[in-house]
């Protein structure tokens, strides 16, 4: 099969500025789509000043330390990069249709761009619009932890450099689930969150008497053994860094699963023909 | 050179089980209005979705100015209209249009212009700042549709069923557009069933059927091949029937019709009807009446021997002439050229 991918011409097919600006703003020019996103971005200041609301012991280091480890643990929680992404990259204005339909995306491509190029614009604005609101919400908490005495919460160029980083990884594979038709967009999440992600749970359960559970437990941690390594995970800078010696591996498979998702994810939608029932 | 060049284009899904469309051949001259005519399912949008590199073909090959279909400096002269209109539900009119515009590649500083002169050119008077799509009805999305297509100036055309949805007043609109297109030079492929519309604006035209382009004619031409000759005679006390008969076979004519003193005879042109005349009157008939009947596009098409396809293509005329009846009642205003 031909794939459209490879019909480079790298005078535009990198990068799209009306598909950046569109996904980035235009789908938030109205106010009411800011809703979710500014939820999102204050949900830890939110978490930090309800305790200080109230009465509370005095501020000892071990608790500066408790409090700006919750407040970043927040900022790697996946689910928050997953919905901030996911209402980036939706067809709707700040949260539609996650897998793009076959019917927009045909007028879209009679336009000179190329898929690669819609995929790499797309997913660029993504991780820009995520990282720029996530950045923005823990300078705000550090403002507002600041106001309360708390000194411990780091926002140094590791902390935004995890949050870029993060972005990145979870954005890539909601531009897979875009671009790929729904059937493979999904059977994919499901092998991989479903299958690997039971695997995990498997491997630390006991061996169990009934035959189906334990042929179940081995198909699950095949592929976990085999696509575990695929999942997107969060990663943390400031812990790896802060760790006696820095986990190359770990982090050359974190970047190697954005690269596998964003080709992969171009790579379906090249190969998506858009006509009547085509998905 | 042809501007669009299909040769043996072949579309199978299922693993070749289907065949959407099957050794398609035809080519599109710079500035032509091309129609491409069949019933529902003959594969016409297939043929849209391979010209658009929407969907890869199995097997022939596209050129579109000497380049595939898939090079991006064949997309930037291209503006299509596509026949389901899902567009950005959610944008504004406004926005919807900028951000076609911007995607055509074209000038930023061009674009208000640019938006008041295709929204002109469809008579699309809405508040484009505030007017979601997704407020609009069938008709206006399809006015919407048009012109984004028409936005970046493009130089191929490509409508997928442009009057589907639209009432009377925008067949009118749609076939005022196509022959404004047609005299700036555009080049124009056009998609549809409704046969009436297809004849009024092609130059030429192809018949699909079950994928196969069955023939390409010339709009023109056909015009002499499908007239219908009447002719009426004095009663008189001899048979008529060999005369009339003689008269069909001396000419190479088909004589399909005869009711008591008038006859109908499929000729293809005014010299084929000067010699049945004259035939009949040296058999001694005495021929005080012949005029041409003009058959209609469909008619033509419903000569051919799929009686499915005629059944659809006939629904789809009459609704063609509902639609024309329409307007004619609701007193809209009618084209010179009509």
């Amino acid at each position: 099969m031909k794939v459209e991918v490879l019909n480079f011409q790298m005078n535009r097919t990198l990068f799209s500025p009306a598909v950046f600006a569109y996904t980035l703003y235009v789908k938030f020019a109205n106010p009411r789509y800011w809703i979710i996103p500014v939820l999102l971005m204050g949900l830890p200041t939110f978490a930090l000043i309800i305790p200080f609301s109230f009465p509370h012991p005095p501020l000892t280091d071990e608790i500066q330390k408790l409090i700006a480890g919750g407040i970043l643990h927040y900022f790697l929680q996946p689910i928050v990069y997953l919905l901030l992404a996911y209402l980036f990259i939706s067809d709707g204005p700040a949260g539609g249709k996650l897998v793009a339909e076959a019917d927009s995306l045909s007028l879209l491509f009679t336009r000179p761009m190329t898929r690669f190029c819609y995929v790499l614009t797309r997913y660029l604005a993504a991780v820009a619009g995520t990282s720029m609101l996530l950045s923005l919400s823990l300078l705000v908490v550090y403002l507002v932890a600041l106001c309360y005495g708390v000194t411990a919460i780091d926002i140094g160029p590791l902390a935004l450099a995890s949050i870029i980083l993060n972005a990145a990884s979870w954005c890539s594979l909601v531009i897979f689930m875009h671009s790929a038709s729904p059937l493979i967009a999904f059977s994919t999440v499901f092998i991989l969150f479903g299958c690997a992600g039971v695997g995990n749970v498997y491997s630390q359960a006991q061996q169990s008497t009934n035959a189906f559970l334990e042929l179940l437990k081995t198909i699950c941690l095949f592929i976990d053994e085999w696509f575990g390594d695929f999942l997107p995970s969060a990663i943390d800078l400031v812990a790896m860094t802060a760790a006696s010696a820095f986990d190359t591996y770990e982090f050359a498979i974190f970047i190697s699963n954005i690269a596998f998702f964003l080709l992969i994810a171009a790579f379906a939608l090249s190969c998506r023909e858009f006509s009547y029932g085509s998905d | 050179m042809s501007l669009i060049a299909v040769e043996n284009l072949t579309k199978t899904y299922r693993q070749g089980k289907v065949k959407a469309v099957d050794q398609a051949c035809f080519d599109v001259q710079e500035g032509e209005v091309f129609g491409l005519i069949g019933p529902n399912g003959a594969g016409k949008t297939t043929i849209f979705g391979c010209l658009l590199a929407l969907t890869q073909p199995s097997a022939g090959l596209i050129k579109i100015d000497g380049m595939s279909p898939f090079a991006l400096d064949v997309k930037q002269q291209i503006g299509f209209l596509p026949e389901r209109p899902c567009y950005n539900r959610w944008m504004s009119v406004k926005q919807f249009l900028a951000y076609h515009h911007w995607l055509a590649g074209r000038p930023s500083v061009e674009r208000e212009s640019e938006i008041k002169r295709v929204l002109a050119l469809v008579e699309l008077d809405v508040d484009i700042n505030r007017r979601k799509v997704k407020e609009m009805s069938r008709g206006m999305l399809q006015r919407l549709g048009i012109a984004q297509a028409l936005i970046g100036h493009p130089r191929i055309f490509f409508l997928d069923e442009p009057t589907s949805g639209m009432d009377p007043l925008g067949f009118i609109l749609i076939r005022k557009l196509l022959l404004k297109c047609k005299e700036e030079g555009m080049t124009i492929v056009l998609n549809s069933h409704h046969l009436n519309e297809v004849e009024k604006v092609c130059d030429r035209i192809a018949f699909i059927r079950k994928g196969k382009i069955e023939e390409v004619a010339n709009v023109a031409a056909l015009s002499h091949v499908r007239q219908i000759l009447i002719v009426s005679w004095l009663a008189c006390d001899t048979d008529s029937a060999p005369a009339l008969a003689a008269a069909a076979q001396s000419s190479g004519c088909t004589l399909i019709e005869v009711t008591g003193e008038t006859a109908k005879f499929t000729v293809s042109g005014n010299d084929k009807a000067a010699d049945i005349i004259a035939s009949l009157t040296s058999s001694g008939l005495r021929v005080y009446k012949s005029n041409f009947e003009k058959r209609e596009l469909v008619e033509l098409f419903l000569s051919a021997p799929e009686q499915a396809s005629k059944e659809t293509l006939g629904q789809d005329f009459e609704q063609d002439q509902n639609s024309e009846n329409a307007l004619d009642e609701s007193g809209g205003s009618k084209l010179p050229n009509e």
